[in-house]
């Protein structure tokens, strides 16, 4: 059955006869296949509506790979970017706290085919090496905001992001958040034009009338904080 | 954790306050000629304290925040003003008590206190911004987009009739119409209005579609005579896809399961498809600091001063004097 998986009409078909199916494991396992989800048990009293849930999400994909497929080239594209970032900065170190998150590796990158993809994202594992690069350096008190403060936004902003884009918005703002600490703590002269940087990148994220708007504004941000961390227009 | 805890705090709260209001409150009010609404009546001394706040003590704004969220709850007529004027006072206590000390001791309380106030929508952001101060009690904080939803019965069954609607089952969607508000899941589930009346225009359309005058949308028709066997075969007229009438096109199809992903809350995985479903919306950022642009507080205009009679009318300004 996984053949079709990638047959819009097979998933509408099952889609339209699911309120006449059976409850029953071979029934279930047929769409999670097709689908490429976990489904719960079928003597959950949520499968009907998780087998729903995850039919209609796999036709939108299906359904929606001719139309603006630009977007996901764009993530490609984007995905590539951040993996170059994530090789310029050291392995992580183990975490004293234990408060890790796993890590995902640079062949997550979904080369935006529409099929299911069950990999870390790679703007996570560049959140990850970010967070292990803060922890070597000590608490400066002209940092716009403690470690501390940081992981946490950045535990509760993943909560509050529901799906992939929100998620990319969330990832990309705790990536410039921990950037912009590092920088700070490597250019302390540089603290209150770090500062500016995230003021202002907050204060346009608040007007962005779309997640698009708010990734544009985090990767402007961040090649600001990167073109500072290379000495190019740092306070002497 | 944190709803069942301000709900005792409330219901305390709430009691002490009445009792304060029976005992002196609205004495107070009648010894001065004015006639106050309920909720100036309800809350003690509402006029002389908003007159009397001082940047100097970010505490009375919190206070009487409380106080006037508690009582709106039981003024249905003047919710609204004095729902706005709690939720300015909570940002601005929050403000002030920055300015002051830098240490946002109030950060969460003030958010968790929005929270209750706000609608469903804004919710689950104002509880982030709270337990992202990372103050003790955080983990107990629990997103509402996270709990109950599967567990929504009418969601699915409003699902349902979309599917039933596309299959051309007029007498299923009949009975879920019937027993389900489907245009009300829609609009809970944040469908723009526009979107939920046209997914209503289509079920009510579909419900007078006429049935396949050969199979009657039964796909399959029995063929043979008497003496032979009975055998099914695939409609003549139909061939076993009794469309919609007018047949859907691709964008309505996919406008339609967009919006039946936002029932379900499915979540494609592609950005492609989930810019289809509302997933480009821009995220709110956990930054306390744009609690006052959201809610239109000018934490430089610090001091209430009031017109006429009712206390809850009125201007904040930058000094006391009102100038």
């Amino acid at each position: 059955m996984i053949a079709y998986s990638g047959c819009s009409e097979v998933v509408l078909g099952l889609l339209e006869v699911l309120p006449r199916a059976a409850a029953q494991s071979g029934v279930s396992e047929m769409i999670a296949d097709v689908t490429g989800r976990v489904l719960p048990d079928v003597d959950d009293q949520d499968w009907e509506f998780e087998a729903r849930k995850a039919l209609v999400a796999r036709a939108l994909e299906l359904l929606a790979e001719e139309e603006q497929r630009y977007l996901d080239v764009a993530r490609t594209a984007l995905e590539r970017s951040v993996s170059i970032r994530v090789d310029a900065l050291p392995q992580p170190q183990a975490d004293p706290t234990g408060d890790s998150f796993g890590a995902g590796g640079l062949d997550s990158i979904d080369a935006g085919n529409g099929g299911p993809d069950e990999s870390v994202p790679v703007i996570e594992e560049y959140v990850e090496r970010l967070l292990s690069l803060c922890r070597r350096y000590p608490q400066r008190a002209r940092t716009f905001a403690t470690l501390t403060e940081l992981q946490s936004r950045r535990v509760w902003r993943e909560r509050l992001a529901s799906g992939a884009i929100a998620g990319y918005v969330a990832d990309g703002t705790s990536a410039l958040e921990l950037l912009a600490y590092a920088t700070t703590a490597e250019r302390p002269g540089d603290a209150e034009r770090i500062g500016a940087i995230i003021e202002q990148a907050a204060s346009a994220r608040r007007a962005a009338v779309s997640a698009w708007q708010q990734i544009a504004i985090n990767e402007r941000a961040m090649l600001r904080l990167n073109i500072l961390r290379l000495g190019a227009g740092a306070t002497p | 954790m944190n709803r069942a805890f301000r709900r005792i705090i409330n219901a305390l709260g709430f009691s002490l306050l009445a009792l304060t209001c029976v005992v002196s409150g609205s004495h107070a009010f009648s010894e001065r000629g004015v006639s106050p609404g309920p909720v100036e009546s309800g809350v003690f001394d509402l006029a002389d304290r908003l007159a009397a706040l001082s940047p100097a003590r970010p505490m009375d704004y919190f206070r009487l925040a409380e106080e006037l969220a508690y009582l709106s709850a039981t003024s249905p007529n003047q919710r609204t003003t004095a729902i706005r004027m709690a939720e300015q006072l909570y940002v601005l206590s929050y403000e002030l008590d920055r300015a002051d000390g830098g240490n946002s001791a109030l950060g969460p309380s003030v958010c968790l206190a929005l929270a209750d106030l706000a609608p469903p929508d804004e919710r689950d952001w104002l509880l982030a911004i709270a337990a992202s101060f990372g103050q003790a009690g955080a983990s107990g904080i629990e997103l509402d987009q996270n709990t109950g939803r599967t567990e929504d019965r009418a969601r699915l069954d409003a699902a349902e009739a979309i599917g039933r609607f596309r299959a051309v089952e007029r007498r299923p969607l009949s009975a879920i119409m019937r027993r389900v508000d489907v245009r009300r899941q829609l609009i809970d589930a944040g469908v723009p209005t526009r979107d939920a009346d046209w997914v209503i225009g289509l079920l009510q359309a579909g419900l007078e579609r006429p049935y396949c005058p050969e199979c009657r949308n039964q796909r399959l028709v029995r063929t043979g005579t008497p003496d032979q066997s009975v055998e099914q075969s695939l409609c003549t007229t139909c061939f076993g896809n009794p469309e919609p009438d007018p047949p859907l096109n691709e964008d309505e199809m996919r406008r339609l399961l967009g919006i039946e992903a936002r029932l379900l809350n499915a979540k494609p995985r592609t950005w492609t498809a989930e810019s289809l479903v509302g997933g480009a919306d821009p995220l709110n950022d956990l930054d306390p600091s744009g609690l006052a642009d959201r809610y239109g507080v000018d934490a430089e205009k610090p001091y209430w001063v009031s017109r006429g009679d009712a206390a809850l009318a009125g201007t904040w300004r930058e000094r006391p004097d009102g100038d």
